[in-house]
């Protein structure tokens, strides 16, 4: 088990473990856990993300899209879940 | 030093033992390859054979993920390491994912989510509406919407995860 994270476009997406990924420190993944548990609380639309070299940087959240509920009955429920096609 | 006399058809069997264990398709060069690739097997540990798992922390609020993984796989879940504060319908935290392969074509995300109203419910991907998930040999990707609201990992809060 190691210490990995995931950056994409010079932003660090996620961190955690596991057996594949870009390996870091457990250090290095310490100091980055406490920044983002520190991260600047979302004002509205503005939100930050996490570049790099530790600091953040805001940007806007795009509108969240109206997703309606769709509802099933238990025989629909059991056969999504066993994975038997409609 | 002594040398030893070995046929083509025992090498070919010990470099597809290796290439088994160690789950690659490779071709290996005796030695050297055959050497870094038994130093490349994970070693043991009493864990589950064929299964990839770790801990997941997002960096900001998303409703993406992407998880390194060593193998292929087409089943993943994800469980909150501890209790996450109630949500309410505008905003809808991830308490439990699995998602699964079922066919070349769809990718089903089964998400379980219960709120402090007590409104249980179950969103269920159809391939090009709530998110879909990817299953590649190095890496699980996917994206998840929730009932009446987009659900998302919270920036900081770790997952267990499993791909099998």
């Amino acid at each position: 088990m190691k210490y990995v994270k995931t950056v994409a476009d010079g932003y660090i997406l996620a961190i955690g473990t596991g057996d594949a990924g870009v390996e870091i420190t457990e250090a290095e993944y310490n100091e980055i856990l406490s920044v983002i548990r520190a991260k600047p609380a979302r004002v509205g639309t503005t939100d930050y993300k996490l570049r790099e070299d530790l600091t953040w940087e805001a940007f806007e959240v795009e509108p969240e899209p109206d997703i309606g509920p769709t509802e099933y009955d238990k025989a629909e429920a059991y056969d999504i879940m066993v994975g038997v096609e409609s | 030093m002594a040398n030893y006399v070995v046929s083509d058809s025992n090498l070919t069997a010990i470099a597809n033992a290796i290439r088994t264990k160690g789950g690659t398709s490779a071709q290996l060069e005796f030695p050297d390859d055959f050497i870094a690739a038994i130093g490349d097997i994970p070693s043991g540990g009493g864990g589950l054979s064929g299964v990839d798992g770790g801990t997941y922390t997002a960096a900001s609020e998303t409703d993406t993920f992407s998880v390194p993984v060593t193998a292929l796989h087409s089943n993943i879940v994800f469980i909150p390491t501890k209790t996450l504060a109630n949500m309410n319908k505008a905003s809808a935290t991830l308490t439990f994912v699995m998602g699964w392969a079922n066919s070349a074509q769809y990718q089903y995300v089964f998400n379980v989510r219960s709120s402090n109203t007590n409104d249980k419910w179950i969103g269920v991907n159809d391939n090009d509406w709530r998110g879909q998930i990817a299953f590649t040999a190095s890496t699980i990707s996917g994206s998840f919407y929730g009932q009446g609201a987009k659900a998302y990992f919270p920036a900081g809060e770790t997952y267990q995860w499993f791909a099998w």
